[in-house]
């Protein structure tokens, strides 16, 4: 008997076990996945050219955190997606021009999978196995929904990614071959650079931590020098610079950018026929004012944030009004900030939606737009700006477009705690709370030195140099 | 290849998607525990949990960065048991390594890690989400229809509840309701997730060279990062271009696959089958073997039971077809019917095929299901209801030759069977 129960515990036991331990079967498990770097948009940034005053640049940044090192499949642009710079230029927070980009990928050699087959010496080098080339396209958007669109350039290269000594000798003559003029004297660039974003992530990450006040934490710790957590990573970065006559409605001097992704919907073929993969587009990422979809847009908002047009942001804006963030500064650091206003923060709605009045404002209009005011001349060569930009009187500076060396942390931080600083105090009247008008992450700089020369940004990271 | 600096990475999780982390979702973590306030947060708010392995600041989805995330995951777990994002980050791990291994245990620890946080955390958003897709991975596809409509109604705009429905409803042979769901996500969120789901749903009604187009757009979008789904779609791909006979371009992309993933077993499979297409049997038999010590299933050891029976070496290939019998398990577990339209395919107990066949066609009437039912009644001696069957296996119009074969068996014997009758 007892031997029976035995036999039949240790078949049940065997059954459950081949239960857990099934082996997973033919059926079909496709990936789900929700992120999409290729078609993430990680920063903005617009800026009228120091070294060709009459033109402003516009640099947008995709495909977040790149691992120099990150082979043998080496991040590039999708050329699935329609990668977009959008200019409204007469305040109705519409796009006026659309600056399209779509890539095209050609494999060299199908017989092998490498990148490279030898050093890669020139943008047409044979041993570069995955050049990529694409077209910009200008989309001119008329009354109602009309539309002109003019091709600017075909076949434009870009440079391979910096892989190693080996691989991409003379990095800097091969991204320089990818510096092109098209008519009417529009300059473009496309490719790997270094992510020119600095922030403490590692700390902020850490319940909100700056260490240079980390004394006046809520969980107190000894205060110590920020650290670049974006430092050693590149990106990949879409650059165009357009004369300013082409890009305002005068006598209109401000303009609103932001830059999107967008991905085809293919639809099942079903059994009456149908189109097959010419399926509209849907914004899948935008970017406009820095840092909104991080700290303004709460997670369940985020997709539906990022399919939204910045003409339709006005349902967003109580986000602005009340923002968390000002909550959990004064949560953090109570302790030592002067309390902040956490309702009707129309400062931020002002500065974030519809443009700082006598400075960049672009009309009444809600929308998340970078705007710039291209009669503002530039103050420093690029690079050399004022990195607390307008906060320290320096106009051509955030937030009125920014700068690559515009500190867009601790300016957000400042804001967002109503430490604005003496000069925009004089000139507006905004709060200038202390010591909230110190606060900042302790980093201040990027981690490579900025071009003087479009495309501005630095070359990227080398895989060699940084494993 | 290397792989990012496990704690840096671990730290820099989410840059972008969540960077300066002030972070609203921070205030809902920090705020209970630090102030002492009592658990009253609401369970069911979506997490700010940090990138998934094969994004951008996490490990890479290599056969390295894989067993690296899961070390990391379950430390963090071990540490801090109440820790949600954990259990996330390794469930989603766990089932992107049983892609890789073809091995359903991890999905096993992911289904354990994830119920465990449910009980702590009744109805919180990002487990609910992941655990629908563990529950497809284990077969358990009423759970997991359930439990992503479950989370759909917390999230009805998150397009990752569209694709574990539309799984799990195409597993069940809920082909309308399916294609809904995968139209659904592609309205709201095109990406590779979506575009392999609508090359499927192409495949499914016969429209190969649609499927691989959709299925090409899936590889493109895929990020560099993730070699295991890069392997996927190539993988997929490779099928496609076998199904449409192309052997060269099959094999390129089966080879992309294993570059890009050593030993990805969907691959090396796709590189037997390529062999055995050209008439290389010698080939795909080493290949086959070399894969059954890694990966030991039904399918791999009847394909080997296949090519001895074809070098007419009855002792070995009854040797193999004996395995299959025994990986597949018993009869009264299966959750799908690949047993017994093995049996039935090579007249072994053919009815215990016709048993396990309806035991699983009471479960699910996908068309696969259908065919293996059709074939074991087939096999069985009873046409009518294999005929009956049968058409059920045809409804999507898929153009899979195996399966028209078969059909086309069907009716002759049903049309013979017929004019016997008269």
């Amino acid at each position: 008997m007892k031997k029976t129960l035995l036999f039949a515990s240790v078949i049940i036991l065997l059954v459950s076990v081949l239960m857990l331990t099934g082996r997973a079967s033919s059926h079909r498990e496709a990936p789900l996945i929700s992120q999409d770097p290729m078609a993430d948009n990680t920063d903005l940034y617009a800026f009228r050219s120091p070294d060709r005053p009459d033109t402003v640049t516009i640099i947008a940044n995709y495909i977040p955190l790149e691992s120099p090192a990150g082979g043998p499949n080496f991040p590039a642009f999708d050329d699935t997606v329609l990668y977009e710079i959008n200019v409204d230029n007469n305040g109705d927070a519409r796009e006026d021009l659309t600056y399209q980009f779509r890539f095209h990928t050609e494999t060299r050699n199908p017989e092998t999978f490498l990148y490279n087959t030898g050093p890669i010496s020139s943008l047409d080098d044979p041993n570069w196995n995955r050049p990529q080339t694409y077209t910009v396209t200008l989309v001119q958007h008329g009354p109602g929904s009309s539309e002109r669109s003019s091709v600017l350039g075909e076949d434009l290269p870009t440079p391979p990614d910096n892989i190693g000594p080996r691989s991409t000798p003379s990095y800097d003559a091969l991204a320089a071959a990818a510096v092109r003029n098209l008519p009417g004297g529009i300059r473009v660039f496309a490719g790997q650079r270094d992510d020119p974003f600095f922030v403490d992530l590692g700390s902020i990450f850490d319940l909100a931590g700056l260490r240079p006040f980390n004394p006046f934490h809520l969980i107190p710790l000894p205060a110590q020098a920020g650290r670049d957590a974006v430092a050693k990573y590149n990106t990949h970065s879409i650059a165009i610079q357009v004369p300013i006559a082409q890009l305002v409605h005068a006598p209109n001097t401000n303009i609103g950018i932001y830059a999107s992704a967008s991905r085809q919907q293919v639809r099942i073929l079903r059994k009456d026929g149908a189109s097959d993969d010419g399926g509209p587009f849907l914004q899948v990422s935008r970017l406009g004012e820095p840092l909104i979809n991080e700290v303004v847009i709460p997670l369940g908002l985020k997709d539906r944030w990022n399919r939204t047009d910045p003409e339709d942001d006005g349902q967003f804006e109580r986000l602005y009004s009340a923002p968390e963030v000002s909550r959990l500064e004064n949560l953090l650091y109570g302790s030592v900030l002067s309390p902040i206003t956490v309702t009707g923060r129309a400062d931020l709605v002002a500065i974030l939606l519809t443009g700082v009045p006598n400075l960049n404002f672009t009309g009444p209009a809600r929308a998340d737009l970078l705007r710039v005011n291209t009669a503002v001349a530039p103050t420093a060569a690029v690079g050399s700006g004022n990195r607390l930009g307008v906060l320290e009187a320096d106009l051509a500076g955030f937030p009125n477009g920014r700068r690559l060396e515009d500190d867009i942390v601790d300016i957000d931080l400042r804001a967002f705690a109503e430490g604005y600083g003496s000069f925009l105090n004089g000139l507006l009247g905004l709060p200038n709370k202390a010591p909230n008008n110190q606060l900042g992450d302790g980093v201040d700089t990027n981690d490579k030195p900025f071009l003087t020369q479009f495309p501005y940004v630095a070359a990227p990271h080398q895989g060699y140099e940084v494993p | 290849m290397t792989i990012p600096n496990a704690s840096r990475a671990a730290r820099l999780a989410a840059l972008r998607w969540i960077a300066v982390a002030i972070l609203a979702a921070t205030v809902a973590a920090v705020a209970p525990h630090v102030m002492s306030r009592g658990n009253n947060a609401p369970h069911a708010e979506a997490l700010s949990i940090g990138p998934a392995v094969g994004m951008p600041g996490a490990p890479a989805t290599s056969t390295s960065g894989l067993l690296q995330r899961i070390d990391d995951m379950e430390a963090r777990l071990r540490a801090q048991p109440d820790d949600t994002g954990a259990a996330v980050l390794l469930a989603d791990a766990l089932l992107r390594q049983a892609r890789a291994t073809n091995d359903g245990r991890p999905a096993g620890r992911a289904s354990e890690v994830l119920n465990a946080a449910l009980k702590e955390h009744p109805g919180q958003y990002d487990v609910l989400r992941m655990l629908g897709a563990i529950y497809l991975s284990q077969h358990r596809f009423r759970d997991a229809l359930e439990i992503a409509r479950r989370s759909r109604e917390q999230r009805p705009d998150d397009a990752w509840n569209y694709g574990v429905m539309g799984d799990a409803q195409i597993e069940l042979g809920e082909y309308s309701d399916a294609f809904d769901a995968f139209d659904k996500m592609m309205t709201l969120r095109p990406n590779a997730a979506a575009y392999a789901r609508v090359a499927y749903a192409r495949e499914l009604q016969g429209d190969v060279g649609g499927a691989l187009t959709a299925m090409q757009r899936a590889a493109k979008a895929t990020a560099p990062n993730d070699p295991e789904a890069q392997a996927w779609y190539a993988a997929q791909t490779g099928e496609l271009y076998l199904k449409l006979h192309k052997l060269d371009d099959a094999d390129r992309e089966f080879r992309r696959a294993v570059f890009l993933f050593p030993n990805y077993p969907l691959a090396m499979i796709g590189q037997g089958k390529v062999r055995v297409a050209r008439g290389d049997r010698e080939g795909a038999l080493a290949i086959y073997l070399e894969q059954l010590k890694r990966t030991p299933t039904l399918d791999l050891a009847a394909r080997i039971g296949d090519l001895y029976a074809a070098r007419a070496d009855a002792a070995q290939s009854e040797h193999y077809y004996q395995l299959a019998e025994d990986l597949a398990g018993p009869g009264m577990v299966q959750t799908e019917a690949n047993l017994a339209l093995y049996l039935a395919d090579h007249d072994r107990k053919t009815s215990d095929a016709v048993t396990i066949a309806e035991a699983v066609a009471a479960k699910r009437h996908d068309i696969f299901t259908e065919d293996a039912l059709a074939w074991a009644y087939y096999k069985a001696g009873r046409v009518k209801d294999a005929y009956a069957a049968s058409q059920l296996a045809l409804r999507t119009g898929t153009r899979d030759e195996a399966l028209l074969a078969r059909a086309d068996r069907i009716r002759a014997a049903t049309a013979l069977g017929t004019a016997r009758d008269r």
